[in-house]
């Protein structure tokens, strides 16, 4: 159907469409539920000067008829209806079958404005250079200074880029020349050619078109060129989101996706990019080129898996699929090959070389569908999209390679087990048992849930095939990585590249976890990998730009104008207090958005036809996504408190002590409700973190400080409060370069205008509550033993990483403000310091390490298993808490103690137990022999199966240059002064020695023993000669299930007392009664086979069975949320676009 | 809590000037004060803990202690041996401990007896009724603190008392001895503990360093004593030893029998570590008494010490004597001047230096001196309150004196008691005895009680130190001996 507004009579295949002396152009404009800016786009038509222009405009299926519209501004145009949205291409065919006798087309988007010439100097170009198709210069709708392209080019793989984008027009694209692609938008096309060429491809529903256009026409020998002299405005409402796309179009994104609040653009333009090429190329070509798009499709799609976008990844694969399917390829190519004038290798002359193609295969699959991206895709997208594409990957290249380089000694050998480094156990089963067993084997052993990281960890072991050593060494190399990841994540809503690059790179040089590498501290790994993520989500509750509140799209739109931004940028460059730029809407306009909109629009280069609009408020700092509801904001940091606690639990101290930190900036700039925000969300988090963790939590609780902190040096021995502020608390960390962060840092502070100072306020508060905490508590005055900091400092080293990237923040907008004088100064010496204080992270990366040793205790008793058949046995491990390899409980002095079973611990050892029962009876048993009150410490062990102590000096063997950690002397001289255990020489750096008096863990036991066990611990194990046992039960099914053969009298168990541990003989259970107090002895045994296990409270299952329920709700719960709150935000685009 | 884009969000503002130095100086503040803080000593580092026994020195254990354990090295087993061992047990608690006597001979199986001492009792015990051999270490395990032992040996040539050793040492120390040609000097080298030692032993002779092949790396076995007889190897006058162990535990004793014109019998635990300050009560250059204070530089470095006298009355310059780097010096006062004839003094040996010296007293006497011995005697590196002497006694025939010097900057105010019948006894005469800073006491136990088994207690008021002096009024027997300190030291 066709109509004309009015006159209502449609132009006619017999009628000729000019009576002028020029040649007849029909302008063809197709509309689609066009928006408000129609009318302009019709009133741009209307002032056109060729004098014989007729203007079609193709409605294809608007929900409203736009005719009133159209004869309200251009009376003179047809309006041709067509039932059905079929795509920009088939619905701009119409004009083959109702226009006959113009010489070219123009074809138009509704969303594009031409200047009054620009028809007539296309069609002049069109003439003088002979061309089949000419693209004019495209730019901003509301900026027209604004380039948006100047024609494109295209590499072998139909990877487009259009020239110029982004850049200020100053006509330095104003030459005449031949391209590989005239841009959609604006594009008149020789009518001949355009019939011959059988129109647009009717397969491409849009998105893709013009290249297909311009190859396809290429291929028959036609020039396309530019003529910049002709210049159209162009709005790029569909590709930037404005108008939602059609669903019906858009077969490869079956579900909503994207800012559009439709359907997502990147599978489009993967999908007809691949149509065009497989029709274009002859065979040879691509039996070449398929194998390179598969590749390139296959790493799209796993980085797609990989960041938990799966639609995207999905789109890839669907991409291939389409055309596989079909969709009228095959006879679309045979058409295009049949066609062909000119070969491939002519056409590849005016390609692109790979470089475009790789990093437009990034921009276009990494912009295009931005709110479903995962964290790394989006904060890639946005760095990408401020131009920082070639800077950010040289420097996160060379960021990767340093890492490497220091980690190559760890990548290519073992682990170390040094300290927390302690390998996993062999079978992610026995993990599982013992989370499910109820029964803990820390100390001597107690009734008390095992660490949610045990389920984890078998559950990791089970993804990983078993493979527990892969497993772990993911699980310690990947915290780094991860936390800077999560840190240049942080630094998203900032806006600014550069900014994201300083804080990505100052948080991957601090000292801190290559320190807590180097000293083995898992605990402070996990903490830097997981505090960046923490702090982005407290920080986005503040509901404070940039962080927790970004401008809805239109009201940028608004407040942002392009005036205000030529007002700024004229006064040379700077602007002061007199020279403020103001926004639309009357309020100050914020510098960081002008200055951040001409760096990323500058440096614009995506894709047009995936690109992001042009409106200011793509550069605005910001949020990607709003907040949320408040289970929206605290179940996802509840999970991710409750999977960082899990390994370290202090990480749930150390989110306290930043929220805590952060309220304190809140007071100090005036905004004390986000503040409370931030504070409120944090405590529910970690609340909700314990709930998940339940029973554990309960565990953590009852065992103090230690099982939550972690033990950290004696009091005299810890870092000081200059280690405190470098963020050095052992070795690595320059002496002098470990301040130049906190330089750098500064400068915000002194400089920095509105939120770049009020978050610098907030970050310092931040550091400063971590310090105070930490270096209070490293003194003793907390009155608890002194903790681990290397999870606790983790905060501060988020907070002075993002303060220098506000700090650059503040040196890029906020300094031209100021007149010449110290802030100048400030700012130099800050940027050198910036710079020096990534030195220490490349000094530290020569020896391959991270200076973590070589060797380890676990080598060192590497016998010690052999030695089992003996008996089962404990090792009791003395020393200072940061040279054990396991958690350990804390004595007077510094001293702290755990134990290992039958050699060196494995990482079940790294969360402490209870100490009730019979685990405090170890600690009581060495104070003993410290204040010299027994001379028969090995007695005293004994009935606790412990056959060695193990004193280690140093976090590893000697010989490695470690820092000598000794323990408290009158330790050494209690040990020596013993006369039941003797000294087995191993290694300078751990005395190890020997129980003289030792029994096995599980014994048959002389009568004379069973009696004495009657009494009480200590007195009656100073007294009682245990060597008389016979190891019994020596099979080792699980940590609580024991099988084997006893002999007759009475069987000892060297576990703390549990009438749940149960000896079973032909299916009757023995008595069992305490033993010295604490243990376990089973009574009247008779000889043969005997099975021992630990029976699961039902309530243990109870337990289970609730936490399981806890965290499928938890992450249903997520997963539901964030659809909601997509399909929330694409209504609220939608509504947002209609308004 | 709300939420949502915008929510509670503040729109951005200028920052105030007052508001921006509030903040930097409160941030500025608080760092300045954090480092200030930071230099003053931290709660732990406060010197307020516990006097630190030097490493090795006899002590007796806590009074609630679970258990406690004593090694006495020296002494023969056999009738009629040349130093028949006795083990004394003073227990100054007031409850009654048992435990075991473990003697081990230098050749056959080691043997033990069940033992008990009542409160405030005492009790001796012959090592020779256990087992007899040539030579014999016993090891006393108690089931309580509070407990001191000392081992008493007699022969034809005297009687000494010695403490007995309460932890053993990897390093021993002997800063004299002499192998001369009527000497016998025996070393004791006791490994009662579960490993195997090896064993070094070194000499340093008037002729310099003498390292015998035969006694590197000996390997001394779990529950063994072996005993070394230098004179095997040489025979010098004046002879330092060190026995240092590569592997494992020891305690080491040493015999000195005297022949010639002034003989006599000297047990002494060696030293188990060196140290800058020793102190010797005990003091006299009477007529017919020699003493010798001899000073043994274990170490590396030369050492630079002084030897302070004490005068009863008067005031002695201070001699000063270098002590290369592994030799040994014997300073002869009675050949000074400045040290007066007739009055008792006591010696403090102080490196000047902080080089580490190990030193050792020599007393011979013989007629015209009342007392008529050789012993050889460790000062004490410790100033104590509480003090026990477990071997003595006053008889007719034997003389006992408390020789108290009080080393310390307060006066002291010392009472001795004495453990008889399962109580402690105060003796008229011997209470509230006032002992000024710098000074010494000497109080002669048969002019208040006449007792032939006594173990006594000295308490004090302030830190000090107790020497008993044990000789025959007739014949030859000579024996002085620095106290064991109580639990805890300070």
């Amino acid at each position: 159907m066709s109509t004309q507004a009015p006159p209502d009579s449609p132009p006619h295949r017999d009628e000729p469409v000019s009576q002028a002396g020029a040649p007849p152009v029909v302008a063809v404009m197709v509309l689609h539920d066009a928006g408000p800016w129609l009318e302009e786009s019709l009133e741009a038509l209307a002032a056109q000067d060729y004098p014989d222009l007729s203007v079609l405009l193709i409605d294809a299926g608007s929900a409203v008829d736009p005719t009133s519209r159209v004869a309200a501004t251009l009376p003179s145009a047809f309006v041709r209806r067509v039932r059905d949205n079929r795509g920009y291409g088939a619905s701009a065919n119409e004009v083959m079958a109702v226009v006959e006798g113009a010489t070219h087309f123009v074809f138009l988007h509704d969303d594009a404005a031409p200047e009054p010439d620009a028809i007539r100097m296309l069609v002049e170009e069109a003439y003088r250079s002979n061309a089949g198709v000419v693209a004019p210069k495209l730019v901003d709708w509301r900026e027209p200074s604004r380039l948006l392209a100047v024609g494109g080019g295209a590499d072998k793989a139909g990877v487009t880029t259009p020239v110029g984008r982004g850049e200020l027009d100053q006509e330095q694209h104003d030459a005449v020349r031949d391209v590989f692609v005239a841009p959609g938008g604006c594009t008149l096309v020789r009518a001949d050619l355009f019939t011959t060429l059988g129109g647009f491809d009717a397969g491409i529903s849009m998105i893709g078109e013009d290249l297909d256009l311009s190859w396809r026409a290429q291929l028959l020998g036609a020039r396309v060129v530019v003529a910049p002299a002709a210049k159209v405005r162009h709005l790029e409402a569909t590709a930037s989101g404005i108008r939602p796309l059609e669903p019906e179009l858009v077969q490869t994104s079956p579900r909503p996706i994207g800012r559009t609040g439709g359907y997502g653009v990147a599978p489009l333009v993967w999908r007809h990019r691949l149509r065009t090429v497989l029709k274009a190329y002859r065979p040879h070509r691509l039996v070449l080129l398929v194998p390179q798009l598969l590749v390139v499709s296959t790493v799209e799609a796993l980085i797609g898996l990989a960041t938990h976008r799966r639609r995207r990844a999905s789109g890839f694969v669907a991409g291939w699929r389409w055309n596989l399917r079909g969709h009228g390829l095959f006879a679309a190519r045979r058409v295009v090959q049949r066609q062909r004038a000119m070969p491939d290798r002519a056409l590849r002359s005016m390609q692109s070389r790979s470089r475009t193609r790789l990093s437009g295969q990034l921009r276009t699959g990494l912009q295009a569908d931005e709110r479903t991206m995962g964290a790394a895709g989006r904060a890639l997208s946005s760095t990408m999209r401020g131009g920082g594409f070639s800077t950010t990957a040289t420097v996160l290249g060379l960021l990767a390679l340093v890492l490497v380089i220091g980690t190559r000694g760890l990548l290519a050998g073992a682990i170390p087990q040094v300290a927390e480094l302690a390998a996993l156990p062999e079978s992610p089963v026995g993990l599982l048992r013992e989370f499910a067993s109820g029964w803990r084997t820390a100390g001597l052993g107690s009734e008390t849930p095992a660490p949610l990281a045990f389920a984890l960890l078998g559950i990791g072991g089970s993804v990983f095939l078993g493979g527990m050593g892969l497993l772990h060494k993911v699980l310690v190399l990947g915290m780094v990585p991860l936390g800077i990841l999560g840190m240049f994540r942080l630094a998203t809503p900032l806006g600014s590249w550069r900014s994201r690059l300083v804080a990505t790179v100052l948080y991957a040089a601090v000292a801190l976890p290559y320190d807590a590498l180097a000293r083995g501290r898992w605990s402070g790994l996990v903490a830097y990998a997981a505090m960046p993520f923490v702090l982005s989500r407290l920080l986005r509750a503040s509901g404070m730009a940039p962080f927790g509140a970004r401008a809805p799209l239109e009201d940028a739109m608004l407040r942002v104008p392009a005036t205000p931004f030529r007002r700024a940028r004229s006064s040379d460059d700077r602007y002061d207090d007199e020279v403020q730029p103001t926004a639309a809407g009357g309020g100050a306009l914020d510098p960081l958005d002008l200055e951040e909109l001409r760096v990323a629009e500058v440096a614009m280069e995506g894709r047009h036809h995936v690109a992001h609009p042009p409106e200011t408020d793509w550069v605005r700092p910001g949020p990607k996504a709003p907040p949320g509801t408040v289970a929206q904001q605290v179940v996802p940091l509840s999970l991710l408190l409750a999977l960082a606690g899990a390994f370290s639990p202090a990480t749930v101290v150390a989110t306290l002590v930043a929220a805590v930190g952060l309220a304190v900036g809140s007071l100090a700039t005036g905004h004390a409700a986000a503040g409370w925000r931030m504070l409120r969300l944090a405590g529910a988090g970690v609340l909700g973190a314990a709930v998940l963790c339940l029973p554990w939590t309960v565990g953590v609780a009852a065992g103090g400080w230690p099982a939550l902190l972690g033990l950290g040096p004696p009091p005299n021995a810890g870092p000081s409060f200059a280690d405190v502020l470098r963020l050095a608390p052992g070795r690595h960390g320059g002496e002098l370069l470990g301040w130049a962060p906190l330089v750098a840092a500064a400068l915000a502070l002194l400089v920095g205008r509105r939120w770049r100072f009020e978050w610098a306020a907030h970050l310092w508060a931040v550091a400063a509550c971590t310090w105070g905490l930490c270096w209070v508590a490293a003194e003793g005055w907390l009155g608890v033993p002194a903790p681990a900091l290397d999870a606790l400092l983790a905060p501060a080293a988020v907070a002075l990483s993002l303060c220098a990237a506000l700090s650059l923040a503040a040196f890029q907008v906020d300094l031209p403000g100021y007149r010449l004088g110290w802030r100048q100064v400030a700012s130099v010496t800050a940027g050198c310091a910036a710079v020096l204080a990534v030195l220490p992270l490349a000094f530290g990366a020569l020896d391959g390490r991270w200076e973590l040793p070589r060797r380890d205790f676990a080598g060192l008793f590497s016998w010690m298993p052999e030695v089992e058949p003996q008996g089962s046995f404990r090792v009791l491990w003395l020393g200072r808490p940061e040279t054990l390899p396991l958690a350990a409980w804390p004595l007077s002095d510094g001293l702290a103690y755990g134990t290992s079973r039958n050699g060196a611990p494995d990482a079940t050892s790294l969360w402490l137990g209870s100490d009730r029962g019979g685990t405090k009876r170890l600690g009581a048993a060495v104070e003993l022999a410290r204040r010299a009150e027994t001379s028969s410490l090995g007695h005293l062990l004994a009935p606790m199966a412990v056959r060695y102590i193990a004193v280690p000096a140093a976090v590893g063997p000697s010989g490695q240059g470690l820092p000598a950690l000794p323990p408290p002397a009158d330790l050494t001289e209690a040990l020596r002064a013993q006369n039941d255990i003797k000294l087995v020489g191993l290694d300078d750096a751990v005395a190890v020695y020997e129980n003289a008096a030792w029994a096995p863990g599980r014994a048959s036991v002389p009568a004379t023993v069973a009696e004495a066990s009657r009494g009480q611990w200590p007195e009656a194990a100073r007294t009682t000669d245990l060597r008389g046992a016979t190891p019994a039960l020596s099979g080792e099914h699980a940590s609580a299930r024991f099988e084997g053969s006893v002999s007759a009298g009475d069987v000892y168990l060297a576990e703390s007392a549990s009438a749940r541990w149960v000896l079973d003989q032909s299916g009757e259970a023995r008595p069992r009664r305490d033993a010295f107090g604490f243990a376990n002895l089973f009574e009247r045994v008779a000889p043969g086979p005997a099975t021992l296990r630990y029976r699961t409270s039902p309530w243990r299952w109870a337990a289970l069975a609730a936490e399981a329920l806890l965290w499928m709700g938890a992450l249903r719960f997520l997963a539901i949320s964030r659809k909601r709150r997509r399909a929330v935000s694409s209504r609220a685009q939608a509504a947002g676009t209609a308004a | 809590m709300r939420s949502g884009p915008g929510v509670g969000s503040s729109p951005p503002t200028e920052v105030s000037f007052a508001r921006r130095v509030t903040v930097v100086a409160g941030l500025v503040g608080a760092l300045l004060t954090g480092a200030a803080v930071d230099r003053l000593p931290g709660p732990f580092e406060a010197d307020g803990g516990a006097v630190r026994l030097p490493p090795g020195m006899p002590v007796a254990a806590p009074p609630a202690a679970l258990s406690s354990t004593w090694y006495c090295a020296g002494g023969t087993a056999t009738v009629g041996g040349m130093a028949d061992a006795h083990v004394t047990i003073a227990n100054p608690s007031s409850r009654p401990v048992q435990g075991t006597l473990r003697v081990h001979p230098s050749d056959g199986e080691a043997r033990t007896v069940p033992i008990a001492v009542g409160a405030h009792d005492r009790a001796n015990f012959r090592i020779g009724d256990v087992v007899a051999a040539p030579y014999a270490a016993a090891t006393v395990e108690l089931d309580g603190g509070g407990v001191v032992v000392e081992h008493i040996v007699h022969g034809p040539n005297g009687f000494s008392a010695s403490p007995c050793a309460s932890t053993p040492s990897e390093k021993w120390y002997l800063a004299n001895g002499s192998t001369g040609r009527d000497d016998e000097l025996l070393i004791f080298l006791f490994n009662p503990f579960p490993e195997d030692a090896i064993v070094s032993v070194a000499f340093d002779t008037e002729e310099g360093r003498r390292v015998p092949q035969d006694l590197q790396g000996v390997i001394v076995r779990s529950g063994r004593l072996l005993v070394v007889k230098p004179a095997d190897h040489f025979r010098y006058a004046s002879v330092a030893t060190a026995v240092t162990t590569r592997r494992g535990r020891l305690v080491v004793d040493r015999l000195q029998r005297r022949g010639g014109t002034r003989p006599g019998l000297s047990l002494a635990l060696a030293a188990p570590s060196a140290g800058p300050v020793w102190y010797f009560p005990e003091g006299s250059t009477a007529p017919g008494t020699d003493q010798s204070i001899h000073i043994y530089n274990p170490g590396e470095r030369e050492a630079d010490v002084d030897v302070e006298l004490t005068l009863e009355a008067d005031s002695a310059e201070p001699f000063t004597l270098k002590v290369p780097a592994g030799q040994h010096t014997t300073l002869a006062l009675g050949a000074e001047d400045r040290v007066p004839k007739g009055p008792g003094f006591s010696v403090t040996v102080r490196s000047m230096n902080d080089v580490p010296v190990v030193a050792e007293r020599t007393i011979a006497a013989a007629t015209p001196a009342a007392r008529n011995g050789v012993t050889h005697t460790f000062g004490s590196r410790v100033l104590a309150r509480e003090w026990v002497l477990a071997v003595g006694g006053a008889t007719a025939a034997l003389a006992e004196s408390v020789v108290v010097q009080n080393a310390g900057d307060a006066d002291a105010t010392v009472d001795v008691v004495g453990l008889q019948d399962g109580r402690e006894v105060a003796f008229p005469g011997l209470q509230g005895q006032h002992v000024p800073a710098g000074g010494r006491a000497v109080l002669p136990l048969a002019d208040h009680v006449l007792a032939p088994g006594l173990s006594l207690v000295v308490r004090a008021s302030a830190p000090i130190v107790v020497e008993r002096t044990l000789h025959l009024v007739t014949g030859v027997g000579l024996s002085a001996t620095v106290g064991i300190p109580l639990w805890p030291a300070g």
